[in-house]
């Protein structure tokens, strides 16, 4: 068999020109994806594990168990006036006290007025027949 | 980060360069095929850290590797004999197809650097200088390789005559 190198590179060229069969190509395609997708969706499935467990315990977690509302029952907020540091203190005058009643001799006996060092005190001095009585 | 509907056009595209180069390669549809889905399912495993403007070359590499991988665990090719397709008349002049599976048989029995050379150069139709980056040669050393391989291909197939 005669091989030139027009022979050989003629050769060269038809082999270049056949290509592989589709099913053959289809054959490997589908293997391929049949390993890959698979993985995939079982990526989802892991990361669908734990976020099921959360919601479940979510629902099913006792009321009890809650933490209580604290904001709700808070003692309503007071506005306290606001004290400026350095103010200078309110000063306040004291009243008048009133004057003291007078005590007047009740006109339902005999008294003795009896006068003390202090002239706002005075005493009176009952008289009685029975006896003597302050 | 790529999607699977993105992989799936990417093996669209590649598929068919990928089986060819592998076919030619190992001389083997039912082993190329073989290669072929390593190839893919590697292309796969690694695509986040491919660049997908390289990915061509990338391939191409892996084929190769792959490839060559199999024919090491693979039995040496034995020698290099040739029975015409058509029996009813020997004497013909062997047609096209006669020689392209004797050539077919002979690159198979190429060392594998000419044989990469070669497939990617004559068959696959890529400039010398993708060739010499696919290989991670110089382009100097891709023409040599292809030299040397058609050299050894006419010696062996003139000897069958």
């Amino acid at each position: 068999m005669k091989w030139t190198d027009a022979d050989l590179d003629l050769t060269l060229q038809a082999l270049s020109q056949e290509d592989p069969p589709d099913a053959a190509l289809a054959h490997v395609r589908e293997l391929v994806l049949d390993q890959t997708q698979p993985r995939l969706r079982w990526w989802w499935a892991w990361l669908a594990v734990p976020a099921l467990a959360s919601a479940l315990w979510f629902v099913w977690t006792p009321a009890q168990l809650a933490p209580p509302p604290l904001i709700a029952n808070a003692p309503p907020v007071v506005d306290l006036p606001v004290v400026r540091a350095g103010a200078p203190p309110v000063r306040t005058r004291s009243r008048p006290s009133p004057p003291a009643p007078r005590l007047e001799p009740v006109n339902d006996g005999e008294y003795v007025k009896i006068a003390t060092a202090d002239p706002n005190v005075v005493i009176l001095w009952k008289l009685e027949n029975e006896g003597e009585t302050r | 980060m790529i999607g699977t509907a993105d992989f799936e056009s990417l093996l669209r595209a590649n598929e068919r360069r990928v089986l060819r180069t592998a076919w030619r390669i190992l001389g083997s549809l039912e082993d190329a095929k073989d290669a072929s889905q390593e190839v893919f399912l590697r292309l796969h495993k690694h695509l986040a850290e491919i660049d997908l403007r390289t990915v061509h070359s990338w391939l191409y590499r892996t084929t190769l590797n792959v490839c060559f991988d199999a024919l090491r665990r693979r039995r040496p090719e034995g020698e290099l004999d040739f029975e015409p397709e058509s029996q009813e008349n020997p004497a013909r002049e062997v047609d096209m197809n006669d020689r392209k599976r004797l050539l077919e048989r002979a690159i198979r029995r190429l060392p594998e650097r000419e044989r990469a050379a070669l497939v990617l150069r004559e068959i696959e139709g890529l400039e010398t200088a993708q060739v010499a980056e696919i290989l991670g040669i110089s382009e100097v050393t891709v023409r040599s390789q292809v030299s040397m391989a058609k050299s050894r291909l006419r010696g062996w197939l003139e000897g069958l005559a």
